[in-house]
């Protein structure tokens, strides 16, 4: 393979036929619809451009043959083969399926996210990273040098940028000191190799740069603006020279890990070394992204719809996690949040709380609830991967592909539940990703059973509320009331579960809001 | 040859140098996707016997550079390539085409090329193409590539272009569809009304169309296919674990994989196969007749294709 060779894009379309449903006529729209006349065309659009950079990153790039993120077609089921005593199954997914370790930092670059690349040394974490930056359009050499290393003596100013030695003589306030920012504040593309080794205190400085896109040095302060941000670490459980602390974790905002290398592959890696040729040296222009390119994109990514049913099965999902009954007493402290603050051991509460079926509820297997950061995660996720496969909105298959890589550091999973236990289940102590996914489609199961779809009389009332109150008479009022107060009553004799107890609260907050409207009608008519 | 200091010889290169002002900017667009000197050298000395082929006239010529670089920019410039089987091969064939309309023949050419080489009659359409009238106007040369695009068996085209063929002159369509002039006003009509009509073709009883085969003898199945009324034609075939629409007329045929499958229309009725003026002994595991004509769909237990077959009389 040559340098050409390297430069060889992926033909448009790279994903055939996303628009849908079949055609049985075709028109003479659909026989000439191969068409673009050079001069006329200003590049690809930008969800095929970015395909084009997946295409051409897992057959030029990176040596990925995994297809772990899979898709079938509606209607097509996946065949599977099992093998060995434990049946591990082959699935061979009927639709285009990707590559996580590629597929997740293209996805991070597209909404200018932050991904953790984990995985044992020399597994292509930061070079994949490098090769972000590339399609962000940086020379390779600026990238190589922007990275930024992490170890046991790295300092905030080593990191961010130095106060300019004449200032600190001369200066008689911190307004007065000039610091020397480092160039790399300022890219599209950031990368922190082994995170993990940086101190705590430059941790912290990091977590503001993460999170709010500012930093501050000697009171001066350098606004480095949207960017996707690459961090590597060496060992996914958080170990190395320092702990990472949690608020920096919390801001991350998928884990992708580096797969083993498959040995069949050797014969790639005997060519690669043979032709001396780095791929991140010969990065296609066809598919580097310039800052407006970067914009649309990200623009474009937050444009997908979410729509109803998918938000209702991640509203679902999430609401099975944060209950803890035995937590509080007042409704709204019954939650993981409550225990873990006071110090309490969720697992053991949750042991307390006989009569439920700690096999099959959802939220006895995980000791946290979703936080407000890692539910924006998945939404935005959920969205870019619908974007990246053509789709017009985002299917419930982009939201369960992205799930289990967002939630990956986020929730935490109860190893001495009882739903571990079963002999079947024992691989998910160890495979998150598996767990995960496996979590989310249960909750999906029983959101489905429940036909939450057809009878959703919670989501009416909110309905109603949320359409405004504007010339809603008393009448209206107090039957919504009594509506409200009925649905509470059904429950009375029920199992408190995670869906029902986030209702509940709903139900209280809109209950709220037509007495406090019933006290202001009646007040204005007297 | 400014923008990527390419340096071809003779035709090429003449045609180039004396258009530099127009080609430059379509170099530098292909050097902007990444194509180095040596790749644009290697496309457009590719282009020799072509540009020969068009009478070195360049306003023929000049559409083809244009689209070759094109085509190199976007790495479909290859031995694999179909359009660039399209621009050596299919091109020279039809100078007349290229000469009277460039700047419309050469792009809707390699626009089209793809799906009519997608159906394995890239040749006999352009042979088709070849043999006939060159399009009177730029507007006529789209409906007459569909037209041929049609007649060569892309059934899913039939009614577009039926329609198209309405908007050209009576000799283009009769050179397309190797009709008499005086008939096609006729030929066209009948044939919309039934679609295994066509003059010259039997009419009697018999099988009108085969679809499908054995995947060893270049079909698309490995089993053999069932049959079911449904879909958006009337006839599903299910094989291979797939179900898919079948679209055929008097020239050729198609299946349309559904993606959601529909429910069939009862048991297809099997006919006995004694009646049915076929020329073959074998088990019918299914025979659905069509919303239009009499014909039958029939699938057998021996056989990876289905036949169409018109009944007679007596069946």
């Amino acid at each position: 393979m040559s340098e050409r060779d390297l430069q060889q894009v992926s033909q448009a379309p790279t994903r055939a036929g996303v628009a849908g449903a079949a055609h049985v006529g075709l028109d003479a729209a659909h026989l000439f619809a191969d068409e673009h006349g050079p001069a006329e065309t200003t590049g690809p659009r930008l969800d095929e451009k970015l395909r084009q950079a997946y295409f051409w990153m897992v057959n030029h790039a990176v040596i990925s043959p995994h297809y772990d993120v899979e898709f079938s077609v509606p209607g097509q089921p996946r065949t599977s083969y099992r093998l060995g005593d434990s049946r591990a199954a082959v699935h061979l997914p009927t639709d285009q399926s990707y590559s996580s370790f590629v597929l997740l930092p293209l996805l991070t670059f597209a909404v200018r996210g932050r991904c953790l690349l984990v995985g044992g040394p020399g597994r292509g974490k930061t070079a994949s990273a490098v090769l972000m930056g590339v399609i962000a359009g940086y020379p390779v050499r600026d990238v190589r040098r922007a990275m930024q290393h992490g170890h046991p003596q790295l300092t905030v100013q080593d990191m961010f940028g130095t106060p300019l030695p004449r200032d600190l003589v001369n200066a008689e306030r911190l307004a007065d000191v000039d610091v020397a920012w480092r160039a790399w504040l300022g890219m599209r593309v950031k990368i922190v190799d082994e995170y993990n080794r940086i101190p705590t205190r430059t941790q912290s400085a990091l977590l503001t740069v993460l999170a709010d896109g500012y930093v501050e040095v000697f009171d001066q302060v350098y606004e480095t603006g949207a960017s996707a941000w690459y961090l590597t670490a060496n060992d996914d459980a958080g170990g190395g020279t320092y702990q990472v602390v949690d608020a920096l974790r919390d801001r991350i905002d998928v884990v992708v890990k580096a797969l083993a290398f498959n040995s069949r592959f050797v014969g790639d890696l005997v060519a690669r070394a043979e032709r001396g040729v780095r791929p991140e040296e010969n990065v296609p222009p066809g598919i580097v992204f310039d800052a407006e390119e970067h914009d649309r994109l990200h623009r474009e990514v937050l444009a997908v719809p979410l729509p109803t049913p998918v938000r209702r099965r991640l509203e679902f999902f999430a609401a099975q996690l944060e209950l803890l009954e035995r937590a509080g007493r007042q409704l709204e402290y019954r939650t993981k949040d409550t225990a873990r603050l006071a110090g309490a051991d969720p697992h053991d509460l949750m042991a307390a709380d006989d009569g439920r079926d700690r096999r099959d509820d959802v939220g006895a297997q995980t000791l946290n609830g979703l936080s407000v950061r890692a539910l924006q995660s998945l939404v935005l996720y959920a969205k870019a991967m619908a974007y990246f496969r053509g789709s017009a909105q985002v299917d419930l298959d982009d939201l369960r592909a992205v799930l289990p890589f967002v939630l990956h550091d986020k929730l935490q999973p109860d190893l001495d539940a009882p739903a571990f236990d079963d002999p079947e289940r024992e691989a998910l102590r160890t495979d998150r990703v598996s767990w995960l996914r496996e979590i989310f489609d249960s909750a999906c199961l029983q959101y489905d059973a429940a036909g939450l779809d057809d009878d959703d009389p919670v989501g009416d009332v909110l309905a109603e509320l949320a359409a405004g109150l504007d010339g809603v008479e008393e009448q209206t009022v107090l039957a919504r009331l009594s509506t409200i107060e009925r649905i509470l009553s059904g429950w009375q004799r029920v199992k408190l579960h995670g869906d029902m107890y986030d209702d509940a609260l709903a139900l209280k907050y809109a209950h709220q809001r037509y007495s406090s409207y019933l006290r202001w009608l009646r007040w204005e008519s007297t | 040859m400014a923008a990527l200091g390419v340096d071809v010889t003779a035709r090429v290169a003449a045609l180039v140098r004396e258009h530099a002002a127009v080609v430059d900017p379509w170099l530098r667009d292909a050097a902007g996707w990444g194509v180095d000197a040596a790749t644009a050298r290697a496309a457009l000395s590719d282009l020799e016997p072509v540009l020969a082929a068009l009478g070195d006239d360049p306003r023929a010529g000049l559409p083809v550079v244009r689209a070759t670089l094109g085509l190199a920019a976007r790495g479909r410039w290859h031995a694999a390539a179909v359009p660039r089987g399209v621009v050596l091969r299919v091109v020279p064939r039809l100078a007349a085409w290229v000469r009277a309309w460039p700047d419309d023949a050469v792009p809707a050419l390699l626009a089209s090329s793809r799906g009519v080489a997608r159906a394995g009659v890239l040749d006999a359409w352009a042979d088709r193409l070849a043999a006939a009238r060159v399009p009177a106007t730029a507007a006529d040369v789209r409906p007459s590539l569909l037209v041929a695009a049609w007649r060569c068996g892309l059934v899913r085209y039939r009614q577009a272009a039926l329609d198209a063929a309405l908007s050209l002159p009576h000799p283009e369509v009769a050179s397309l569809l190797d009709v008499p002039a005086a008939t096609v006003g006729d030929v066209l009509a009948r044939h919309r009304d039934d679609r295994w009509w066509w003059p010259d073709r039997p009419e009697g009883p018999g099988v009108v169309q085969r679809i499908g085969g054995f995947a060893g003898w270049g079909g698309p199945w490995v089993q053999v296919p069932r049959v079911a009324a449904g879909g958006p034609t009337g006839w599903l075939v299910l094989v291979d674990g797939t179900v898919a629409a079948v679209v055929a007329d008097v020239h050729g045929s198609a299946l349309v994989g559904l993606a959601d499958e529909p429910s069939p229309v009862g048991t297809p009725p099997t006919a006995d196969p004694r009646v049915l003026p076929v020329p073959w002994d074998d088990e019918v595991t299914g025979a659905v007749p069509a919303d239009d004509g009499d014909v039958l769909l029939v699938a057998r237990a021996h056989s990876c294709t289905l036949d169409v077959v018109r009944r007679g009389a007596a069946a």
